[in-house]
């Protein structure tokens, strides 16, 4: 990180900035997350002596809001699977390509630059002249559609750790492409395949415009949040979104230490 | 058991650049067979479609005499060495040797004792639990051997294995291979850019160059009888000389240089000689004219037990020659006039012939 040769003016100020950058990312959710563990029904910073997990419990009695949690859960799980799945088939898709890699992956990761309004829409559209009837999986397909590009691409970097000379080795010895890809490709790639999970779960946990068109009966977490935002905010709503905020780093801090440790096994 | 390997009209072409080109090459079983070329010689894809990694254009390939080109590279039985080792990090030691046997479905017993006898064979006894990236070059070079010779293949491939390692450990991994070639019995053969590794190790070589054979055949033959300035050249014979005249007296070449003649003996009858290789490393120097060469001695480097030196003929050809430092007087200058004497063997007729087979 330290750039030996550089002035102590340059320095300071790459410092600088670099704080002033954290500071716009992190303090707004840092705020919410505190707002949440204040009593008072009005927004503002706690005391410290005025701390208190009040919403926390009054979230067990919101309903409507678990409901929408249970709904989102169950929306994400089978997105995370189907999407992570999806997305190694197209990785080792591309392992096996030569010159039309940058096709294939161009075509893989183009969804995750389509409007989420449109691709929304569109879905929406499709499934009306199948006269298939909006529920949970319909809000799956168009997760899927979101998180595929993501999981694709977590997976395919950790590919890069898969030297093509593995698996002439591992052929040389004898393995299949199967045992190739359960003995060689899958244990390299683990933390890549467990970011493939954890990004397309996330993603789909905090989707909102494509589950916009999408949703049936029971809204999705996001959903119901704007809406009672909406109609005056309870401070329930602050704590759930800390546990959101806070599950998402946790998940997101785990992927990173399994990186980290995968880089440790290299070298 | 050692497979001989018939090599029968390979081509391979990359997008029309023939990589190698009508390769005819026959290799015995048992034998320990070097292909010795520059980068871009095409021995390395040789190499690759030996072992079924790649595909030849033209041509079939037979170990003992059964075409193997449909073989995939898991079913044949050769086994390679990777120039990277292409050790897979996320298992240890143990667990890289024993991959092979694992996937052909061998008893864990008799895995297990495989792998610890073959450890033992490499000298790496007790490192069977090592992560990979807690082993030194060495003992990885050791391990990647110990995991193509557990498959007991009846040809080991070998490409580059040795790039990369410094000098010691080069001399040492060298012995290695001798060691390991008489232990298994197995056909070996050996990818290289080194001349020493070929010149050293192997009981048959050939060179390659440009997708072609330059020559095939011992060492001894490629430095007593080269067949061309190229391989004379590639093996080390750095000075080429090329006499103003040369005519045949019966079983000697009488060749006129710098004005000068000199008689040498052409044992292996080459035909058509155009030019003398010279092995710097059998000429003795005198200070007055003797039955040799007159040149002036241009320049000198010390090589730890030699002198290498560098004299011009009067014509202006370049002859390097080695001398040992106890034969060299200190009253040699740069500019001083002195007389090259050969020992024998140390003038090489080069024939304009170029015969590709052997």
């Amino acid at each position: 990180m330290t750039i030996g040769f550089e002035s102590k003016i340059v320095r300071s100020a790459i410092w600088g900035l670099t704080a002033i950058a954290l500071l716009i990312i992190y303090l707004p959710p840092f705020y919410l997350l505190a707002i949440s563990f204040n009593p008072a029904l009005q927004p503002a910073l706690p005391n410290l002596s005025d701390v208190s997990l009040k919403w926390y419990i009054e979230l067990g009695s919101e309903r409507g809001l678990l409901a929408a949690l249970k709904e989102s859960l169950l929306i994400a799980t089978v997105t995370a699977a189907i999407s992570t799945i999806t997305a190694l088939l197209a990785a080792l898709a591309y392992l096996e390509l030569g010159r039309m890699r940058n096709a294939w992956f161009m075509l893989v990761i183009t969804p995750m630059f389509v409007p989420g309004v449109i691709q929304g829409l569109a879905l929406s559209v499709l499934l009306n002249r199948a006269e298939i009837v909006p529920y949970w999986g319909t809000v799956v397909l168009g997760h899927i559609l979101w998180s595929i590009p993501f999981a694709f691409t977590v997976i395919l970097t950790s590919l890069a750790v898969v030297k093509n000379n593995y698996l002439l080795a591992a052929a040389d010895l004898g393995a299949t492409w199967w045992q190739r890809v359960v003995d060689i490709i899958f244990p390299l790639i683990k933390p890549g395949i467990a970011g493939g999970i954890i990004f397309s779960f996330l993603l789909s946990l905090n989707e909102f415009s494509r589950s916009s068109y999408l949703v049936g009966r029971q809204n999705t977490l996001p959903l119901t949040m704007f809406g009672k935002m909406n109609s005056g905010a309870t401070p329930t709503i602050y704590a759930l979104s800390g546990i959101i905020f806070m599950f998402s780093v946790l998940a997101v801090g785990g992927f990173m230490y399994l990186q980290s440790r995968q880089k440790n096994l290299k070298k | 058991m050692a497979i001989s390997i018939d090599i029968d009209g390979i081509s391979r072409n990359f997008d029309g650049v023939k990589a190698l080109d009508d390769i005819q090459l026959d290799i015995k079983a048992g034998e320990f067979f070097t292909l010795l070329g520059s980068s871009g010689s095409g021995k390395s894809t040789l190499l690759r479609i030996i072992a079924g990694f790649d595909q030849p254009t033209n041509g079939s390939i037979r170990f003992d005499g059964k075409n193997i080109l449909n073989v995939p590279a898991s079913k044949r039985s050769c086994n390679t060495v990777f120039q990277d080792l292409a050790l897979f990090p996320h298992m240890t030691v143990e667990e890289n040797i024993g991959y092979g046997l694992k996937v052909r479905k061998e008893p864990a017993a008799q895995r297990q004792r495989k792998v610890k006898d073959i450890l033992e064979l490499v000298d790496l006894g007790g490192y069977g639990d090592r992560k990979i990236a807690m082993m030194s070059g060495g003992q990885r070079q050791r391990v990647a051997l110990a995991r193509a010779l557990v498959m007991e293949p009846g040809i080991l491939l070998l490409d580059e294995p040795l790039t990369g390692l410094d000098e010691r450990l080069r001399q040492q991994m060298r012995d290695e291979f001798s060691r390991l070639h008489k232990k298994t019995g197995a056909t070996f053969i050996l990818v290289t850019h080194n001349q020493d590794e070929a010149l050293s190790l192997s009981d048959r070589m050939a060179i390659m160059h440009l997708g072609k054979l330059e020559q095939v055949g011992t060492p001894d033959e490629f430095l007593n009888h080269p067949q061309n300035e190229f391989v004379a050249k590639f093996v080390g014979l750095e000075t080429i000389l090329t006499p103003s005249n040369i005519s045949v007296i019966n079983d000697n070449l009488e060749i006129k240089i710098a004005d000068q003649k000199l008689t040498i003996p052409n044992t292996e009858k080459v035909e058509n000689v155009t030019h003398i290789a010279v092995r710097s490393d059998r000429i003795l120097v005198a200070a007055n004219d003797g039955n040799g060469l007159n040149a002036k001695l241009i320049s000198k480097n010390f090589r730890g037990r030699t002198y290498e030196c560098v004299f011009k003929l009067s014509d202006g050809q370049k002859i390097t020659a080695n001398i040992a430092i106890e034969n060299f007087k200190p009253e040699w200058k740069e500019g001083t006039d002195l007389t090259l004497e050969f020992e024998f063997g140390a003038l090489i007729p080069i024939g304009k012939t170029n015969n590709k087979r052997a």
